[in-house]
């Protein structure tokens, strides 16, 4: 789905009523959007799935390589050889072994590393209306919902309690999204 | 519609109280009128009085311009009768209210589409009974259909009835 799709459903909705754009413009919906996209993506951030997760490679230039421009929070980092590093405290040399993040350069004695990391999604403006959504579709409705009660004044996007019903939202509509029945591993052996 | 078409009819609804051979003074009230029209539709939000277009920084701000719609809706603010976007880059589709234009010469055509003439006509017409030395007994009548009419242009365009209060005369 696309913010413009998105818009016309929020157009549609019976708190908005505004089929013919002369309440909200499209700059009021991209804010809404922008605002209840932070939030979700600030919750996703925490969760352990990976639905907002990407990995890369990156070269390293005398033990320095730039992250990406979307890097939110890093999962995982491996060596070439596939070996995960540990992050590496600030009075410790960094070594093959280890790696440091600090701004957006990361540090390690490798030539190169793979990371994975959480992304951060990029604001849309009036030109990337057209573009997806880096979510799944089935967000939509969630989107939707919050976009009309922060359109309507319902809240606004410094308010605890929206941060928190959004957060919650999200949480339930991704828990256990990637584990399918677990069975537990008995302690005893037979 | 031409504004002689329109002239012809306000004769007949207006008792030929003004002067036949000064088309002149009837082209004022005309132009009363379309002010008025223009007023309330745009409070209405007619698609008819907004105009869409991008807007540069420090763009100059049209003559015909009344206010932005939404009114709070776009990334631009005005000063000195410049748009001050704070931006090289344009703020596409904004939109805006217009005021639609006076007429001049008989040959004119009217700026509404043919659906609103009939305001036009019932407004200008009350606005010339309004004014004569001797007021007509149905200038009341006049103006509560003129009220009724402006209420049915807003039920249809989704908008709420608005009900009059009525005064005992």
């Amino acid at each position: 789905m696309t913010p413009i799709e998105l818009f016309a459903k929020v157009r549609m909705d019976a708190k908005i009523q505004d089929n013919t754009a002369i309440k909200y413009s499209s700059y009021n919906m991209l804010d809404a959007l922008n605002n209840v996209l932070n939030i979700v993506f600030n919750g996703l951030s925490s969760q352990s799935d990976t639905i907002i997760s990407n990995e890369t490679d990156i070269m390293l230039t005398n033990g320095v390589g730039d992250l990406p421009d979307d890097f939110l929070s890093i999962t995982e980092v491996f060596a070439p050889n596939g070996m995960q590093l540990r992050p590496a405290r600030r009075i410790i040399k960094i070594t093959e072994y280890t790696y440091r993040i600090v701004k957006n350069k990361i540090y390690s004695a490798n030539e190169s590393l793979h990371i994975i990391y959480k992304i951060y999604f990029k604001e849309f403006t009036y030109d990337t209306m057209e573009e997806q959504l880096p979510l799944p579709d089935y967000f939509s409705e969630l989107l939707k919902k919050y976009c009309v009660v922060l359109l309507t004044g319902g809240a606004t996007a410094t308010d605890t309690a929206i941060i928190q019903q959004i957060t919650q939202e999200v949480s339930l509509l991704t828990a256990g999204r990637e584990y399918s029945q677990i069975d537990i591993e008995p302690p005893w052996r037979v | 519609m031409l504004v002689q078409n329109m002239i012809n009819i306000l004769k007949i609804e207006a008792d030929e109280l003004l002067d036949n051979n000064n088309d002149n003074e009837f082209i004022t009230y005309i132009n009363h009128s379309i002010d008025f029209l223009s007023f309330t539709l745009a409070g209405m939000g007619e698609q008819e009085m907004i105009r869409s277009t991008d807007i540069m920084n420090n763009q100059d701000v049209p003559n015909d311009f009344i206010d932005f719609i939404p009114h709070n809706g776009y990334p631009v603010y005005i000063q000195d009768m410049k748009f001050n976007t704070l931006s090289t880059k344009p703020i596409k589709r904004v939109k805006y209210i217009i005021s639609k234009p006076h007429v001049t010469n008989v040959t004119d055509t009217i700026p509404f589409r043919d659906l609103y003439s009939s305001v036009l006509v019932m407004t200008a017409a009350y606005l010339i009974k309004k004014k004569t030395p001797m007021p007509t007994d149905d200038n009341e009548e006049d103006k509560s259909f003129i009220a009724e009419l402006v209420n049915a242009i807003r039920v249809a365009k989704g908008g709420e009835r608005i009900n009059a209060t009525t005064s005992n005369s």
